[in-house]
């Protein structure tokens, strides 16, 4: 908490971000082309999971868990700004918007082509998870539209704030989707309330390549967040200059 | 050089060029957009002290 407290402050942020940016960038780099080495030349083929085609694990999973995890961490940012009004909040859910629609995105994408071969079809329209999934992206893509669409930077952050603190509720939905309804999607394997059912030799990279996605995922999240404060000084200049004063 | 996969090859193939490209593809788009307003800033900047 102290951290978050003492980052609130847009300066020290961009202070901290100068130099965490890059080092949790070439972590992430790392850990994933490590994962992706693990997953495509270490890791032993299980029969059971279809053969080779698990190793689409180690890059599909961890796009799942960083596309819900985006999606918390903006309503999070909304609900902080909502009750607060601290600019950074709204910094943060503006950067993180498309960098989630992207991780959905993806997730969506990587699922459709590992479904292919597994279930013999690309796409289930009505399968609970996938379509909780889409449904989340398309959250993303109209938090963007949303903001894009209002006049002023204060109507954009509440409007912004009230569409992304309400769709939160589809998480709890994509999460025991496949509990709750039948569904093509296997069921949890690594967050279950028995802990993880995988075998070590599995979980350790995907892991790795989870961690490794979510520091690249931060540090562009702080980069872009980076070029939004830039972005609102500029502007705050301008109007200076506009003003005469 | 290529791992020796089964006749999922293409498939898994495809997987870690999309994950590999969605990254670097957002990357450069934020690193434009970021140089961008960084420009702008430091040019208002300048206009500020002159």
């Amino acid at each position: 908490m102290g951290m978050f407290s003492y980052l609130s402050n847009p300066m020290r942020f961009m202070r901290f971000s100068r130099i965490a940016a890059p080092v949790v960038a070439v972590l992430g780099v790392v850990m994933i082309a490590w994962g992706a080495w693990q997953g495509l030349y270490i890791v032993p083929k299980d029969e059971v999971q279809g053969g080779d085609i698990m190793r689409a694990m180690f890059v599909h999973v961890p796009s799942a868990w960083l596309a819900m995890g985006s999606y918390t961490g903006m309503a999070i940012a909304s609900f902080v700004w909502f009750i607060w009004r601290h600019e950074l909040a709204d910094i943060a859910a503006k950067a993180i918007a498309p960098l989630g629609a992207t991780w959905t995105a993806l997730c969506l994408t990587t699922g459709g082509i590992w479904g292919k071969p597994t279930w013999g079809t690309w796409w289930q329209w009505d399968d609970a998870r996938m379509m909780s999934v889409l449904f989340m992206f398309f959250l993303f893509l109209g938090y963007i539209a949303l903001r894009a669409a209002m006049d002023t930077r204060q109507k954009a952050a509440r409007a912004g704030a009230i569409l992304a603190m309400v769709g939160a509720i589809n998480l709890p939905l994509i999460k025991f989707s496949v509990d709750m309804f039948a569904s093509l999607h296997q069921d949890a394997s690594v967050i279950t309330a028995d802990g993880p059912k995988m075998a070590a030799v599995y979980l350790t990279p995907l892991l790795i390549s989870a961690l490794g996605q979510m520091c690249v995922f931060s540090a562009l999240a702080m980069v872009s967040m980076r070029g939004e404060i830039w972005t609102r000084r500029a502007a705050a200049k301008r109007a200076k200059h506009l003003s005469g004063a | 050089m290529l791992p020796k996969l089964d006749h999922n090859a293409a498939y898994i193939f495809a997987i870690y060029g999309l994950g590999a490209f969605g990254m670097a593809a957002m990357t450069l788009s934020i690193m434009l957009k970021v140089r961008a307003a960084r420009k702008e800033f430091e040019r208002m900047e300048n206009l500020d002290k002159s």
